[in-house]
């Protein structure tokens, strides 16, 4: 939600003493503890699943078949899986595909809803009828069987250009391809509430004084799109995106508890999370097969949410007092 | 009233161009939906059973399964030869409606009180505990947490069956886990909506001309705040009524969420458009019904002007 | 709002009522058991999946039975043994009186012609076709003889509603003993005749016949409709000369194609069940006449269930053991016990019910909830401690069962792989390395668990009485990386990726992780997992789109053609692409041997060729298949074909 407090102008010389709309939601984001200490924590994680990469790119598929299943050690306190690899190997080194999942379809989703909802908007009338119409009618097709059908068709041309392009070793391709088109899939059909909001907040920006001035003086709607009203865009930006890359993730775990996520070996918290559920019974306790991606998972997603909170709470002063 | 029957005559057009979105889709997926994964049929059985079906010439079976869908005839299934669509979806709607209702009722009966309780007593203990506990919602996928309940009530303490469907000990157990995710939301929801509303001058008048704290919490603030909630629960009905497929496949329930997903994997065409056709009347007939219940709960909305 | 709430309130209650009420069973069966798989159809000449053959077997009956301890052929419908020919090419089975369907109809020879027939008319006709066409004299041809119309009427029809047609079908057709009628009616141009050499497939040739055809003025719906009832006047005589005769109401002829040994294991077999007469109130008509307008044989799909009436049919009508009471799709299916069936007595559970439960984990967990007093092929990750559990007598009813049947991985054999890449695969010396890397002892201890004996034939050794397997190769690194040298990929340089296609679902997946890694580590290669779906997957094995493709077979019938005859060069089951002449030749002089045990030699160093020289097959292991059932339960008596015919067994109370 906009109010005149948060809007900045692109005036770059601020008459002004106080500070910019920007610094004061910075301030008033690390006032918030959980949520300061959730990015903290994020920021944490990230560098340490690529901080191991030299090890767990290796280790993640380091199978050694006859200590299949051993429980959590001091020297391994992940234990082992069911071919005998590392789990907190691999629990880091799916945390850096889950992330890189989940980023990757949150950044892809923000560009199209962005796009979208912000051309709806500036163009008005019957274009921005027409593309709202088809919003409304993306929202009516099921979000799984979308994934499903999208990947579904798609793999194989995609794996076909990943190949052609060189950019991968050959062995790589498909599995990078494979990445590719879940991420593909999931931010294709996570963009439509996004579109709806640039739209929303792009409408009242419209009839701020300050792009009607910028129009009278005959600036492009290019121009005005990039820096009118993409600064004043950051915060609901920012929040959604942050938002929607634990929805990503958790898509992700669905699809491989239906066997169709990420391709194995490569790992995901979210298929390491189903092959541990399938190894639940009430004969033998496997427990750390579950226990460690869901720990991962679980904490991961939470201090997302609680940052996306966070932001939002930031951006918008009205909810915070 | 008039806005209604122009929604619902809307819906026609509407349907048809998912319809035809869906059929796209569906005829670029690579793949023979006769196949079996061990044994392979010669080919002039194969082309047999496409001319049968009729699914050999795309533009021919996009018209005819149309003017059949029209009808209500949703014409046989791929996958499973013995069934028809109809049957099917007969078969699975009954059970993805009761188990979707439940869910978002109690996804309703404990996330806005929650959500209330939690903007009334803000940072406090039970803030941020119960958020979190409600956030697990969110933060795990369906099919751990449903394991975890299930480990706990159903095998550790023998209250519920494991899984099926048929009695009421069947419903508990996997509409709460449906829930969780949907009540985390609406807490949170009903959160930031009430503590919008609490900060107007409104709600401040109420309380200086002395309305009780707990009617101004819970009646005047909450109807402002309930807003936002009613319009998500639109759609959240359709998903809980038709993405449950994780549910369905942990607690071995029969419903439609499975076909979602399964016919796809299947490739089974004929289902895979009857599943998305009734999915998306579903969805606009909940949109219709939220719409006009938010006309009917705020007086200042009138309908017609979108 | 307290109205909304309330009115929403009310609307669950009432759905609650609604759903819950309609569909509970709230008696439990005399014998109840989870079948995790599912059932895909219930029609038996179209059924490929053990579980479907498994009920239609308890619901009908065939001329012969399988023993439940031993699986030898017992009898049936019909007196055993048969009146069987010097030259054991002849059968007549005769047909006990008593034999009667559930509505009191007696069996008749013409019921078991309704149901053979039903598997080799395109139409109805499924994988199993074969097991007719194969066996029983002029089957093959009327079936090839079918097919050529069929093919060509489809080809008229299309013309004559204008769908698009795809140009291989057209080739096949017009390259075809019918092309003439097509090429006829050509104005002119071609003559109607083809050029000399074929034109190949995507040859400009194509479209210009389809564009004349089109353009022809000529009334293709006369042309069909002419064509159909030429066809139909000829179908019944040509039918006459396949080897199934009714002499009399009581009494089956049949004519083999050549002696075979296990015929009599055939004749139990869900393909060669009966059909009742009823069924044909719901076949397709097209003007009157029994085949749809290309003159295919098809019927109304829901002639399975018990309770379909359309047009006055009876619901389903069967002759075994139990007859259909309620199919709920995809929950459970409700038998009882059949009134007329001839030995009902040693029918024990008068009722039996069969639950579907999709996911594996939850599976296992209701049986354990005691809701039910079996289940069948236990498939979870688990599974291993649960047998370890009865070892030690913690457990008393995990069952595993050595079963006819091998788990291997298919090489694909050909020159040229799908997109025109080359083949690596494509010399042996790279195939029997790979085999000989695999340490399979490691992948049956750690991974697959279920103390499974390793593989190195194709057939399971010491199953088929008379028959001795070879060898095969077994694990040696050593040699591998020689071979793999003298190919010309010394320590794995410059040998392509190799791709390992498998299906996703079903536990797969460890193994083939392993398997990528030994490859890995013993021989220096790079590979590549190709996961995808059931269905995907079944058409890229089919179209020959893999490297090394995820595979297994279930031994028919007792007799090493069932699996020898996956790698036969014109078999469409032969995915592997092998057209190997000294292969076939052995194979083709099996046939030809009357003398049996003569015939197994040669069958066995046709074996001993395939696994040791050629290597087509990566054998791996061979099958256990686990069942849980408690010692309460009797009348199971588990052998290695998973045979468990319904109608013995019974719950001890």
């Amino acid at each position: 939600m906009l109010n005149s407090a948060s809007l900045s102008t692109t005036t770059d010389h601020d008459m002004l003493p106080t500070r910019s709309p920007a610094s004061r939601s910075w301030s008033r984001f690390r006032a918030n503890k959980l949520a300061m200490g959730s990015a903290i924590f994020l920021l944490g994680l990230m560098v340490a699943t690529v901080a191991t990469l030299p090890i767990t790119s290796a280790g993640y598929d380091a199978q050694t078949l006859s200590l299949n299943r051993q429980p959590p050690s001091w020297a391994h306190i992940g234990g082992y899986d069911a071919l005998g690899r590392d789990m907190m190997q691999r629990c880091l080194f799916g945390g850096l595909i889950s992330l890189s999942v989940g980023i990757g379809a949150a950044l892809l989703s923000v560009t199209i809803g962005v796009l979208w909802g912000a051309i709806a908007a500036l163009a008005g009338g019957r274009v921005d009828n027409a593309m709202m119409r088809i919003v409304d009618i993306l929202y009516g097709l099921p979000y799984i069987l979308l994934v499903i059908l999208l990947k579904v068709s798609f793999e194989r041309p995609l794996t076909e250009l990943v190949q052609w392009s060189e950019l991968f070793e050959d062995r790589n391709d498909a599995q990078v391809a494979n990445i590719l088109i879940l991420l593909i899939a999931i931010g294709a059909v996570s963009w439509l509430t996004m579109a709806r909001v640039i739209r929303g907040q792009v409408l009242s920006l419209r009839e701020m004084p300050f792009v009607e001035a910028a129009r009278a003086a005959g600036v492009g709607p290019v121009r005005i799109l990039v820096r009118h009203l993409l600064p004043n865009l950051v915060g609901p930006i920012v929040v959604y995106a942050t938002l929607t890359v634990p929805q990503a993730i958790l898509q992700e775990s669905f699809l491989s508890f239906l066997g169709i996520g990420v391709a194995k070996p490569i790992p995901t918290w979210g298929s390491l999370a189903a092959d541990g559920v399938a190894a639940i019974n009430t004969v033998v306790s496997f427990w750390w097969m579950l226990f460690y991606p869901c720990l991962f998972l679980g904490i991961t997603l939470l201090a997302l949410n609680f940052v996306g909170d966070g932001l939002r709470d930031a951006f918008d002063p009205k909810t915070t007092r | 009233m008039k806005y209604i029957l122009w929604r619902l005559f809307l819906m026609i057009p509407i349907l048809w161009v998912i319809y035809t979105i869906t059929f796209l889709m569906v005829v670029t997926v690579p793949g023979n939906p006769f196949q079996n994964p061990d044994r392979q049929m010669p080919e002039a059985i194969v082309r047999a059973l496409e001319a049968r079906y009729k699914i050999d010439d795309n533009w021919a079976y996009y018209w005819q399964y149309l003017q059949g869908a029209v009808q209500l005839d949703f014409g046989p299934s791929f996958q499973y030869r013995d069934w028809t669509c109809n049957q099917i979806i007969a078969d699975a709607l009954p059970v993805s409606f009761t188990l979707g209702l439940t869910s978002i009722l109690l996804a309703v009966l404990v996330g806005v009180p929650v959500g209330v309780i939690s903007s009334v007593r803000r940072n406090s203990w039970f803030d941020v505990g119960s958020l979190a506990l409600i956030l697990i919602g969110i933060s795990l996928p369906t099919f751990v947490t449903g394991t975890a309940l299930l480990l706990l009530f159903a095998i550790k303490l023998q209250w519920l069956p494991v899984g099926g469907w048929g009695q009421f000990a069947h419903l508990p157990l996997p509409a709460l886990t449906l829930s969780l995710p949907f009540m985390a939301y609406i807490a949170r929801l009903t959160r930031m909506g009430m503590l919008d509303v609490l900060n107007s001058d409104y709600i401040r008048t109420a309380l200086a001309k002395g309305v009780a704290r707990r009617d101004v919490v819970w009646k005047h603030a909450l109807k402002n705040a309930f807003l936002p909630v009613l319009s998500f629960l639109g759609p959240a009905l359709a998903q809980a009524m038709t993405g449950s497929f994780v549910i369905e496949k942990l607690f071995n329930v029969p419903g439609l969420g499975q076909h979602f997903v399964n016919s796809v994997l299947n490739l089974d065409r004929g289902l895979i458009m009857s599943t998305v056709l009734v999915y998306s009347a579903l969805l606009v007939l909940m949109n219709l019904f939220v719409d006009v219940t938010y006309a009917f709960v705020d007086p200042r909305v009138r309908l017609g002007n979108d | 709002m307290k109205r909304v709430l309330l009115a929403v309130l009310f609307l669950v209650v009432m759905a609650v009522a609604v759903s819950l009420g309609t569909k509970a069973n709230r008696d439990r069966a005399a014998f109840s058991f989870i079948e995790p798989g599912g059932f895909h159809t219930l029609d038996p000449a179209q059924m490929s999946y053990v579980q479907d053959g498994r009920l239609a077997k308890a619901v009908w009956e065939g001329l012969t039975d399988y023993h439940p301890k031993t699986t030898k052929p017992i009898e049936g419908v019909a007196y055993f043994p048969p009146e069987i020919s010097e030259d054991r090419t002849r059968y007549v089975f005769t047909l006990r009186s008593e034999a009667k369907w559930s509505n009191g109809d007696p069996v008749t020879a013409d019921d078991f012609i309704r149901g053979w027939r039903r598997a080799i008319e395109p139409g109805t006709a499924d994988v199993y076709a074969e097991l007719i066409s194969r066996h029983i004299a002029g089957a093959q041809t009327y079936l090839d003889w079918r097919t050529a119309h069929v093919a060509l009427l489809g080809l008229i029809r299309q013309l004559q509603t204008g769908s698009p047609i795809k140009l291989e079908a057209l080739r096949q057709v017009v390259t075809g003993e019918l092309g003439h009628v097509l090429l006829d009616r050509l104005d002119g141009g071609l003559n109607g005749s083809i050029p000399n050499p074929i034109p190949p497939n995507g040859d400009d040739f194509w479209p210009t016949v389809l564009d004349g055809l089109r353009q022809a003025n000529v009334d293709w719906k006369k042309i069909g409709d002419e064509g159909l009832d030429n066809h139909m006047a000829q179908m019944e005589d040509r039918f006459a000369t396949v080897g199934m005769k009714a002499l009399g109401t009581h009494r089956l002829e049949v004519q083999l194609v050549r002696p075979t040994p296990y015929f009599l294991d055939l004749t139990s077999f869900q393909t060669y069940l009966p059909a009742h007469k009823s069924i044909e109130i719901l076949r397709d008509r097209y003007a009157g006449r029994p085949v749809t307008d290309s003159g295919l044989c098809t019927y109304d799909p829901q002639w399975t269930k018990p309770d379909y009436h359309r047009d006055g049919y009876p619901g389903l009508i069967t002759n075994g053991a139990y007859c259909i009471k309620k199919w709920d799709f995809k929950r459970r299916i409700r038998m009882e016990a059949n009134p007329y069936y001839w030995d009902r007595e040693s029918v024990r559970s008068k009722t039996m019910e069969i639950i579907v439960v999709e996911y594996q984990n939850a599976a296992f967990m209701q049986y354990e909830q005691d809701a039910v007093d079996m289940m069948t092929h236990l498939t979870m990750d688990y599974t291993p401690e649960l047998m370890r559990a009865m070892r030690e007598g913690t457990r008393d009813d995990i069952h595993a069962i050595p079963a006819f049947a091998t788990y291997f991985y298919q090489f694909n054999c050909r020159p040229r792989l799908h997109d025109g890449r080359t083949n690596p695969l494509a010399d042996a010396r790279v195939r029997r390395a790979l085999s000989r890397a695999v340490n399979r002892q490691d992948l049956v201890d750690h991974v697959q668990r279920l103390n499974n004996p390793i593989a190195t034939t194709l057939i399971p050794p010491d199953q088929i009485p008379g028959y001795r397997s070879p060898a095969g190769l077994g694990y040696d690194p050593q040699v591998a990386q020689r071979e793999l040298a003298e190919a010309g990929y010394p320590g794995g340089e410059g040998l392509p990726v190799i791709e390992i296609l498998y299906n996703t679902e079903l536990g797969h997946e460890p193994k083939v992780q392993a398997i990528k890694r030994m490859w890995e580590q013993e021989l220096g290669i790079n590979v590549v997992l190709v996961g995808k779906e059931s269905k995907t997957f079944a058409e890229d094995m089919a179209k020959g789109r893999f490297m090394v493709g995820r595979s297994g077979w279930f031994g028919d019938y007792i007799d090493p053609s069932t699996f020898l005859d996956l790698c036969q060069s014109k078999n469409p089951q032969n995915y592997t692409g092998l057209a190997d002449t000294k292969y076939d030749s052995l194979l083709a002089r099996a046939d030809e041997e009357i003398d049996s045990a003569k015939r197994l030699a040669i069958l066995s160093e046709a074996e001993r060729y395939l696994m040791e020289e050629v290597l087509a097959i990566l054998p791996l292991y061979v099958y256990v298949q686990v069942y849980a059932w408690g010692p309460e339960v009797k009348g199971i008596y588990p052998n290695p074909r998973i045979e468990f015919p319904l109608k013995y067994i019974y719950v001890e109370r």
